[in-house]
């Protein structure tokens, strides 16, 4: 018995034969969700690739991380299912006991005892997982690929508890009676971990380089997203487990039968912010946006979806999938029967329950492996922890705002100094920065004499709002953002917006003549700086723009789609497009066979 | 096998070193074979060499400076109504 209606399958479906097979019967937690069996064949095909199939970590010790993290969580269901297979794997019930109330206590070597310090350290306290906790393991042993598979362990257990919570399963056994307090070793653990600080740099384990065109889920991933997100370049060492995801993607994201993908990708949003995984919800506000949805009401979604644009029903399913997250000790039947209210079938709330889970899974896989944002994020989450389980309300806008930084900004100081009320500093701002927003204003509004006027005026909007300026990007980042927002108001003035909104033209290069070797000998430096921009100021606006923010201005890739208010895809789409036409028009001047134009 | 639309669409990661090693392989044996993507990926290099070179829509000199000054002064306007309005 469970919360939710179940279906009848034939005794063939493929992943209960598997389970008997494997387990020797079928668990009820799958049998829970034969309203959606393409659900359960992607987690099947996930729990086979990770638990059961043979690898580095052996299966007792992938048993036992399951174990010792699910009684973290006091997850009766599976902590029953997980202490009969490790009964059966060999283990004493008195070694099982001692694990569950303190695995310090189980007579385990201190290599197992890390592995474990580990993975209930990703599963409690997953933002403060760094560099110095995956070289802890190496220096005892354990292989990048064994590291992995300890991430995925802790990732897919964190799935399981939520998805049991969530449909209410009975066990499939008689139940473990929890005796004491939550572990306390834990406790005595996390304690101490607060005054450790992450190092959080870049990837932390080795991951092989795969192409799309050989790589099938990378290909996946290319055609529905138009990029290969960084969570699944990290984990190609077990390519198995990546071909598993993509398809859990595919069949529980993906699909729009049941859900819409727009309800989906806010339940991603929403339990990934309140997880505060900067990554996630950088990539899924970048699909929101993919889907039509502004920036702005993806953030509202993010921070509090209760003040957002959506039908009541959203925001009901939106309370669902945080209360199942946050406080999963206290979630019900009554909590179903309040969607089922709102109209939502038993199928809806079933894929919901299993979306909340897959976003559990995907930030544990994210906070283990450390990997970088795809997009420039607008949000970035502190990483001081917030005790999700304990904690009753989410991070306000205003905390976060105050707590937002970006790391690295050369003009920080600066800055600092004007929002104090030091106005003179400014002028070192104008100094350090006019030159670029006098080249984005020129390549926005096409005339030279035009963007003086609008250089002063991107400057004098700086300096009024510079108080608003709380360092979610660089400084630089920002004042572009201004120029460009005030030269598209002139060219709203002038009705040429449409030119910098519209779909991009198709552009095929036409003149495949080759070049001189050393085209630059050809003309003075004078002749050269006038001939390019005179081509460049033959650009359409929006390619124009791109391409002088990347290549005059030479702002990174993420920083200028930034700038831009546009998706990455889109940005490398038209700076494509953008240089071939110059080159195009460059073909005369500067191809073998060219007779000297006059520049 | 990498067709010529493939390698255009790539063209600008290429340049930019945004591909992965083994893509990279790829679109590189593309290129050895295919003459119109060698002509087309040499001239795109050296279009994007002369523009990052060529100094252009640089701040011309006799504009920079008198254009720092109007800005702060207008600021310094700005702060000195501010500071002059009564305060609510």
């Amino acid at each position: 018995m469970s919360f939710l209606r179940e279906a009848e399958v034939p005794d063939s479906f493929g992943p209960f034969v598997a389970f008997r097979e494997n387990m020797g019967f079928v668990p009820k937690l799958f049998r829970a969700q034969t309203l959606l069996p393409r659900v359960i064949e992607a987690e099947a095909q996930i729990a086979g690739s990770v638990l059961l199939k043979p690898s580095e970590l052996s299966r007792t010790q992938k048993e036992c991380i399951l174990l010792v993290v699910a009684a973290a969580k006091r997850n009766t269901y599976c902590v029953t299912a997980h202490y009969q297979t490790l009964r059966t794997l060999g283990l004493t019930e008195d070694q099982l006991g001692r694990m569950i109330g303190d695995h310090h206590a189980a007579g385990l070597s201190m290599s197992d005892e890390a592995l474990l310090d580990f993975a209930l350290k990703l599963s409690r306290k997953p933002s403060s997982i760094g560099k110095q906790d995956i070289d802890r393991l190496q220096t005892l042993g354990f292989s990048d690929e064994m590291v992995l598979e300890a991430v995925l362990m802790t990732a897919l257990t964190n799935f399981l508890c939520s998805l049991s919570t969530g449909l209410g399963v009975a066990p499939d056994f008689a139940p473990w009676q929890f005796k004491d307090a939550p572990n306390g070793s834990a406790e005595a653990f996390s304690i101490k971990s607060e005054f450790e600080i992450p190092n959080k740099s870049g990837l932390y384990l080795r991951a092989i380089d795969r192409s799309p065109s050989d790589f099938a889920p990378f290909a996946f991933f290319r055609e529905k997203f138009g990029f290969i997100p960084n969570i699944f370049r990290a984990q190609t060492l077990r390519p198995d487990v990546v071909e598993a995801e993509a398809n859990a993607v595919g069949t529980i994201l993906l699909t729009e039968d049941v859900l819409s993908r727009f309800q989906k990708e806010c339940i991603l949003l929403v339990v990934s912010a309140l997880n505060l995984n900067t990554y996630c919800v950088a990539v899924h506000c970048e699909m929101l946006r993919n889907l039509g949805v502004s920036p702005e009401k993806s953030d509202q979604i993010a921070l509090d979806h209760s003040l957002a644009d959506l039908s009541e029903t959203d925001k009901a399913l939106l309370d669902c999938a945080l209360k199942l997250a946050r406080r999963p000790a206290e979630f019900c039947a009554h909590d179903i029967e309040l969607l089922r209210n709102c109209g939502l079938t038993d199928e809806q709330i079933l894929e919901a329950i299993v979306m909340t889970s897959l976003t559990n899974f995907l930030n544990t896989l994210q906070m283990g492996l450390g990997t970088v944002p795809d997009f420039e994020p607008r949000l970035i989450f502190p990483l001081k922890e917030v005790n999700l389980s304990l904690s009753s309300s989410r991070p306000t806008l205003e905390a976060l705002q105050r707590e937002q930084s970006a790391p690295e900004d050369p003009d920080a100081e600066i800055v600092a100094r004007v929002q104090a009320g030091e106005t003179e500093a400014f002028e070192l701002l104008v100094r350090l920065h006019g030159r670029k927003i006098y080249r984005s204003l020129t390549g926005i509004l096409g005339s030279t004499d035009e963007a003086e006027d609008a250089v002063q005026e991107a400057f004098l909007k700086a300096f009024t709002h510079i108080g608003e300026f709380e360092g979610r990007s660089k400084f630089s980042t920002w004042l572009v953002r201004i120029a460009v927002n005030t030269g598209v108001q002139r060219l709203r003035g002038r009705k040429e917006i449409e030119s910098l909104e519209g779909e991009d033209e198709e552009f095929r290069p036409r003149n495949i003549q080759a070049w001189q070797d050393d085209p630059e000998l050809s003309y003075s430096k004078e002749e050269m700086r006038r001939l390019i921009e005179k081509e460049i100021m033959k650009l359409p606006v929006k390619y124009r723009l791109v391409l002088m923010l990347r290549d005059l201005e030479e702002l990174t890739t993420a920083e200028a789609a930034t700038a831009l208010g546009l998706g990455l895809p889109a940005l490398k789409a038209r700076l494509v497009r953008g240089r071939l036409m110059l080159r195009e028009s460059l073909v005369p001047y500067f191809s073998k066979g060219s007779t000297g134009v006059t520049a | 096998m990498i067709s010529c639309d493939e390698f255009i669409t790539e063209l600008g990661s290429l340049l930019d070193d945004e591909v992965a090693v083994e893509f990279r392989q790829q679109l590189e044996s593309h290129l050895a074979h295919c003459r119109t993507c060698q002509v087309l990926y040499d001239s795109t290099r050296k279009t994007l060499r002369i523009v990052t070179e060529s100094g252009s829509f640089d701040y011309p000199e006799p504009i920079a400076e008198p254009l720092v000054e109007k800005i702060m002064s207008r600021i310094r306007g700005n702060c000195a109504i501010d500071k002059a309005s009564p305060s609510d």
